[in-house]
């Protein structure tokens, strides 16, 4: 069998999850799994078990996105989103992660906090894992060289405050400009005190946009089914959005995968 | 909360273990790990460890593992020598050597043992009807057997020599020890079995393999003792674990039997008196740990596969008795599992306060890796996360 080097991802949600496999398949041009039988050996331990022993018979556990090439085996787990720390811990508990692997990252969105003190949460609650995890970010992410290598990306851009439909909705401008407009102008209808009756958080407006076009391109489907299946993430819209080339680089840096050498 | 017998315990050299540590040993200790990993040494070390200087009890726990045998296949000397970590090198004479090495704290009196054994030979003397008359610890000569001047028989055989040496707490104070060096030869063609050693520094162990309920040995001196000790009530509460129908055991003398030899007997509410050898490998087995527990009050009770003939739908209401009898009995469990199964009707069998605690083993080269989960991170791994947590 193949040895390949393992990169763990941590992400605090689904769609999180399946924007990093998109970029990682569409622009890195990794190959994603889809059977347990090409699985490297230490991502079988995120292969969650049903039904859960805790009697809960409709939870639903996070199975990691695994994406991989000759020599890059990564996975890309959402650790239920605000338990990502602790489950986090959890599982490399149980895992000779330090022997492992090659690289572990962690790409979270500053909704309600500063970039910088997203990052200091994850430094307070990685610490013990990983004593030289990044404590700071720049426009590029962090990067610590060390074994392994660690870095952190805070969505959009590591500077403003949003989320990754923040970035999605600079894409949906290139990838689809007819439906956009309409998009946000149907959005936009929805005055304040509506949407705080709704329930929404920051920037759940910018989840809506991309909601509104994703039930256009297939009635009925998800913004996580919209990410894999559409062009929301492509050559094009790496072309012309920083944000997507920042976080391009991120990866390159964390991976150590330069895109000029990828075929 | 008061200290265990052993609280940590370090296995740095035993058959093929090396540097394996188990820290912060609980109540009740699970031991996981993929086939060849280290387990059962694990066992075999702490029952070594507890009676460092009982030649006859290393003997039967090198004997162990071929229990299931009619005959043994291997001599004795050679799976005495086997519990040894074998070095690197060969003696410079050519001889074979190999050491083991175990440390512990808590209030278990050794604190630590190291052994080491170097094949000897010697020359033996038979008599005119065979029997050994005497021994020679010089190396012999080549020649397997001759007659002698006298007309007897002589020749080489084979030997140990084994040196242990043990640290131990003084008995009236937890700071200053004191240090035990004793010299053991063993030799082939000796009745071993009768050289038991020294019963002191030891620590009340009882032991529990795949197999050994099947051997009626022991049993009948068991369960007087269990009920002797008022225990026979809670035996009988995990045997209906099994079978709802049992309802007594008792000791009698086959019907129509010649001999003087008694049996245990199931009084059950179907079949009425039935001898325990006709019930199920579970309900024989579960009779095993429970008078096995009795032994072992105040000690280590030490069970290989644990899941072993018990259905796993009684595995639950099974293991939470026999932690309840352990914590009540201030009885610390050593136990292995292959079965996630057990894992889990373990953790749902406990609370925080029953103290288990789950160490995977894990081969590594040159050193023998610990994962330890206690009880509060085990639960969340397996309830929570679904994780697989024996490989």
């Amino acid at each position: 069998m193949v040895t390949r080097d393992c990169v763990l991802i941590g992400v605090e949600g689904n769609h999180d999850q399946a924007f990093i496999a998109k970029i990682l398949k569409n622009i890195f041009q990794l190959t994603e799994c889809q059977n347990q039988k090409y699985l490297d050996s230490i991502w079988r331990k995120f292969i969650p078990t049903y039904p859960t022993k805790s009697g809960k018979l409709h939870l639903r556990l996070d199975m990691p996105s695994i994406l991989y090439n000759e020599v890059l085996s990564i996975a890309i787990y959402a650790g239920e989103g605000s338990k990502l720390i602790e489950n986090l811990q959890l599982k490399l508990s149980d895992i000779d992660y330090s022997n492992s692997l090659k690289a572990f990252g962690i790409v979270a969105d500053a909704d309600s906090n500063t970039p910088s003190s997203v990052v200091q949460r994850y430094r307070d609650g990685l610490k013990d894992l990983f004593p030289g995890f990044p404590s700071e970010t720049s426009c590029i992410g962090a990067i610590v060289d060390e074994k392994p290598r660690l870095g952190i990306f805070i969505l959009p851009d590591n500077s403003s405050n949003g989320v990754l439909d923040t970035m999605l909705c600079k894409c949906g401008d290139v990838a689809y400009p007819s439906l956009m407009p309409r998009a946000k102008e149907y959005i936009s209808k929805f005055s304040a005190d509506e949407v705080g009756q709704f329930g929404w958080k920051p920037f759940d407006r910018h989840k809506a946009i991309v909601a509104a076009v994703a039930s256009i391109l297939k009635p009925g489907g998800t913004n996580t089914a919209t990410l894999s299946n559409n062009n929301w993430v492509s050559q094009d819209t790496y072309n012309q959005i920083e944000e997507i080339q920042a976080f391009c680089t991120f990866l390159e840096n964390l991976l150590d995968l330069k895109l000029d050498k990828v075929a | 909360m008061s200290q265990k017998n052993l609280e940590s315990l370090t296995i740095h050299s035993f058959r093929g273990i090396r540097g394996l540590e188990l820290k912060e040993l609980g109540q009740i200790n699970l031991l996981v790990g993929v086939n060849n990993s280290g387990k059962t040494s694990v066992l075999e070390a702490l029952s070594v460890y507890c009676h460092p200087l009982d030649i006859g009890a290393w003997l039967s726990i090198a004997r162990q593992r071929e229990q299931g045998f009619r005959i043994s296949r291997t001599p004795l000397l050679n799976s005495l020598e086997w519990l040894f970590a074998r070095d690197a090198t060969i003696g410079s004479e050519g001889q074979k050597s190999g050491s083991i090495h175990i440390s512990s704290n808590g209030c278990y009196t050794v604190r630590k043992m190291n052994a080491s054994y170097e094949v000897i030979e010697g020359i033996y003397v038979f008599d005119k009807q065979r029997r050994p008359i005497g021994f020679y610890d010089s190396v012999a000569s080549s020649e397997d057997e001759q007659l002698n001047e006298e007309g007897g028989l002589s020749g080489t055989r084979k030997g140990l020599e084994l040196k242990i040496n043990l640290d131990t707490l003084s008995l009236d104070s937890l700071i200053s020890g004191q240090n035990i060096a004793v010299d053991f030869q063993l030799w082939e063609n000796e009745r071993l079995f009768k050289f038991s050693g020294r019963k002191y520094p030891s620590l009340l162990t009882s032991s529990v393999t795949p197999a050994s309920h099947r051997s009626e040995i022991g049993q009948l001196r068991l369960l007087s003792e269990a009920r002797l000790h008022d225990f026979k009530g809670d035996v009988l509460v995990l045997l209906r674990q099994m079978d709802p129908s049992i309802s007594d055991l008792e000791i009698l003398l086959a019907p129509g039997s010649i001999s003087s030899s008694f049996n245990i007997f199931i009084q059950h509410d179907v079949l009425g008196l039935a001898p325990l050898s006709t019930f199920g490998d579970g309900v024989r087995r579960l009779l095993h740990i429970a008078l096995q527990l009795a032994a072992a009050k105040g000690g280590i009770l030490m069970i290989d596969e644990i899941e072993s003939t018990i259905h796993t739908e009684a595995l639950q209401n099974s293991f939470r008795l026999l932690i309840k009898w352990c914590n009540q009995m201030d009885i610390q469990l050593f136990a292995t599992t292959h079965s996630l199964e057990a894992v889990d009707a373990l953790i749902a069998g406990t609370t925080i306060e029953s103290g288990l605690v789950l160490y995977r083993i894990e081969p590594k080269s040159g050193q023998t890796r610990v994962i330890r989960h206690p009880w509060d991170r085990l639960k969340r791994l397996r309830e929570d996360l679904g994780q697989e947590v024996r490989w």
